[in-house]
C-alpha cells in the first residue's frame, strides 16, 4: 500500500506573481480518506495536481520542497511505476478522454495498454471494471456522445482499470445527480475498504464526511488546519473560523457508526434524542 | 468505402510521394494525372464530397493567386483589371498552374488522407515510434475535439432556444445567437490543448512501453505490393531528374 507526503512543499504557476501552494506539510498515510475542503482558488486542483506529480511533469513553474512516495521522492520512480500507483481524475471529465478511441472498451483498455500490459491481462481487468461500474450496456458506444454524469463514472473506470493504490478525484460529484453520487459513495466506501489511500477534494463536504479520516482546510494555499473531522470542526467552532461547515446530519453519520444511513434531519434528530436519553 | 480500409502506412507513403512527384514534375502530371486520380477515387469511394470540398478550397486559392500576379504587375503589359476580363495569356496561366501544382495535391491528398483514416488506426500504424506518436495524438484528437466543439455550441444553440432566442435560418441569425458564446468557445477550444497536455501525461500515453492493443491493424500483402511500387516510382523519378541534370 502507499503513503503519499508533500514536505515543505510551494508551487508558483509560471509567469503569475504568488505562490498557490505555499509551504504545504502533507502526509497521507496508506489507507487513509483524505478530504480536501476550501473556498475556490483556493488551490485544491494545484494541491491535487502536485500530489499526482503533474506538477512539475507539465507545469513549469518555480518548486520548492519534495513529493515522495512511501519514503521515496517521486524523482526515484519511473513515469510507468508513478502511473499505476497513483490513479487521477480530473474536475472536467472530459479531460479524462483519450479523445482518440472510439468506444468504451478501447478507451478503458488505453490505460492498459499505456502502462504495457499484455492483451489477455487488458481484456480480463476491462471485463472485471465493466462488471463493477456497471457499464455493459455502454461498452461498444463512442464515449464523446455520452452525458456527464456517465463520464465521470468512465472517467473512474479508466482508473480503476489499472488497480492503484493511491486514487486522488477532483470535485468528481459536481455533474452527478443525486443518485449517481450515491453510487460513487459506495465505490470509494469498497474502495477504503481494500486499504487504497483516497485523497478527495470536495466542495460538497456532506455527502462523503462519513468516510473521511483526515480532513484539509485549505486556504489561499496554505493548510489552515487539519487533523481528524471532529478535531478541525471542534477547533474551528471555538475560534469562530468562517468556513464551510457540514450539515448535522452528515456530522453525526460520522461519529456514530450506525448500520443504517442517516438520510435526513429527522433521522438525525431522532438519534440525537436516543442519545440524550442514554445519558 | 475502400480507402478507410487501406493500412495507414499505405496511404501515408502514397500522400507523400504523390507531393514530392508533384514537386518534381510540371503542372500537368499534378492538374492532368494525380487530380483526375483523385476523382475516381472519391468516385469508386462514393465520398465525392471529398474532392468537392478540396475544389471549393483550391479554386478561390488559384484566383487569389491570379490577383496577386495582377497586384504585382507581373503579367506583362497588362493590368490586374485584365484578369476579370479573363484575357490571362496562356504562360501566366502555366506559371501560375506550375507555382500552385504542390499545394493543389496536398491539398487533395491531404484532405483525403485525414477525412478518410480513423484516428485510432492511424495512431496504432505508428504507435511503435513514440515521437511521431506524440504528434500524430495531437493532430488526430483534433478531429474529436472539433465535433466536442461542435456538440457544444449545439448545447449552447438548444439552450439559447429555449430561453426564446431565435436561432433558425439563415447563417446570419445563428451566428447572431453563437455571437456571445464565441469566445468563451474559442477560449475553451484553446485551453483544451494544455487539457490534452495534461490527459497524456495522466493516462500515462508518454510511457514509454510494448504495447500490445486491442485493436490489431494488419496489412495485406497487395498493399505491401503497392507500397515497394510508390517507391520505386519515386526513386525511378528521382533518377531520371538526376540524369536529365547530368546530361
Ligand atoms: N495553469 C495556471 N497558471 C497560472 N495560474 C494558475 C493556473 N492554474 C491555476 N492557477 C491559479 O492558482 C490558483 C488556485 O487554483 P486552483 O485551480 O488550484 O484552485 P481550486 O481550489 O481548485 O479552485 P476551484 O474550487 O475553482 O476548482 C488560482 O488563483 C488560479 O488562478
Ligand atoms: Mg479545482
Amino acid at each position: 500500500m502507499a503513503q503519499l507526503e508533500l514536505s515543505n512543499f510551494s508551487f508558483r504557476y509560471q509567469g503569475s506573481q504568488d505562490y498557490v501552494l505555499k509551504d504545504i506539510n502533507l502526509t497521507l498515510k496508506s489507507g487513509q480518506f483524505t478530504l480536501i475542503n476550501g473556498l475556490d482558488g483556493a488551490g485544491k486542483t494545484t494541491l491535487g495536481y502536485a500530489l499526482k506529480g503533474i506538477i512539475p511533469h507539465v507545469f513549469e513553474g518555480t518548486l520548492l520542497g519534495e513529493q515522495r512516495l512511501n519514503h521515496k521522492v517521486f524523482q526515484e520512480y519511473t513515469h510507468q511505476e508513478l502511473t499505476k500507483i497513483i490513479g487521477y481524475c480530473f474536475q472536467n471529465p472530459w479531460t479524462q478522454l483519450s479523445m482518440i478511441k472510439s468506444t468504451l472498451e478501447e478507451e478503458l483498455s488505453f490505460s492498459c495498454e499505456n502502462v504495457g500490459y499484455a492483451l489477455e491481462e487488458t481484456r480480463f481487468r476491462v471485463k472485471a471494471i465493466v462488471r463493477l461500474l456497471d457499464l455493459s450496456h455502454l461498452i461498444h458506444k463512442n464515449p464523446i456522445h455520452l452525458s456527464l454524469g456517465q463520464l465521470q463514472t468512465i472517467a473512474l473506470g479508466t482508473i480503476l482499470v489499472l488497480d492503484p493504490d493511491v486514487l486522488i478525484l477532483d470535485e468528481p460529484t459536481s455533474q452527478l445527480d443525486p443518485l449517481t453520487r450515491r453510487r460513487l459513495f459506495n465505490h470509494l466506501s469498497d474502495l477504503k475498504k481494500q486499504g487504497k489511500t483516497i485523497i478527495l477534494i470536495e466542495h460538497n463536504i456532506d455527502d462523503f464526511l462519513e468516510l473521511v479520516d483526515h480532513l484539509v482546510l485549505l486556504e489561499k494555499g496554505s493548510i489552515l488546519d487539519q487533523g481528524s473531522v471532529i478535531d478541525v470542526y471542534t477547533r474551528s467552532l471555538s475560534i469562530g473560523r468562517d468556513i464551510q461547515y457540514p450539515s448535522l446530519t452528515a456530522l453525526l453519520s460520522t461519529i456514530t457508526s450506525l448500520d443504517k444511513p442517516i438520510l435526513n434531519d429527522n433521522d438525525a434528530l431522532t438519534i440525537l434524542k436516543g442519545v440524550k436519553s442514554h445519558d | 468505402m475502400f480507402i478507410e480500409k487501406i493500412h495507414p502506412h499505405t496511404k501515408v507513403i502514397f500522400t507523400m510521394a504523390m507531393i514530392f512527384l508533384s514537386v518534381l514534375n510540371d503542372y500537368t502530371f499534378s492538374f492532368y494525372i494525380i487530380i483526375p486520380i483523385m476523382f475516381v477515387l472519391h468516385l469508386i469511394n462514393r465520398s465525392i464530397q471529398t474532392f468537392i470540398t478540396s475544389l471549393i478550397i483550391v479554386i478561390p486559392y488559384l484566383f487569389m493567386l491570379m490577383l496577386i500576379y495582377g497586384l504585382l504587375g507581373e503579367l506583362t503589359d497588362s493590368n490586374w483589371i485584365v484578369i476579370f476580363n479573363f484575357k490571362l495569356n496562356e504562360t501566366v496561366l502555366i506559371d501560375i498552374l506550375n507555382r500552385s501544382k504542390s499545394v493543389v495535391v496536398m491539398i487533395f491528398m491531404l484532405s483525403t488522407l485525414f477525412k478518410h483514416t480513423s484516428s485510432d488506426s492511424m495512431l496504432l500504424a505508428f504507435s511503435k515510434h513514440t515521437s511521431i506518436k506524440a504528434i500524430s495524438f495531437i493532430f488526430m484528437n483534433v478531429k474529436n475535439s472539433l465535433s466536442h466543439l461542435r456538440l457544444r455550441a449545439n448545447n449552447i444553440l438548444i439552450a439559447q432556444q429555449t430561453r426564446g432566442i431565435n436561432t433558425q435560418g439563415f447563417i446570419i441569425t445563428r451566428l447572431r445567437a453563437l455571437w456571445p458564446m464565441i469566445m468563451p468557445l474559442t477560449m475553451s477550444a484553446m485551453l483544451d490543448s494544455q487539457e490534452r497536455q495534461l490527459t497524456l501525461y495522466v493516462r500515462g500515453f508518454d510511457i514509454e512501453s510494448q504495447r500490445d492493443n486491442i485493436e490489431t491493424l494488419k496489412k495485406h500483402k497487395l498493399e505491401v505490393l503497392f507500397e515497394l511500387l510508390i517507391v520505386g516510382l519515386v526513386i525511378f523519378s528521382i533518377l531520371s531528374e538526376v540524369t536529365i541534370w547530368l546530361n
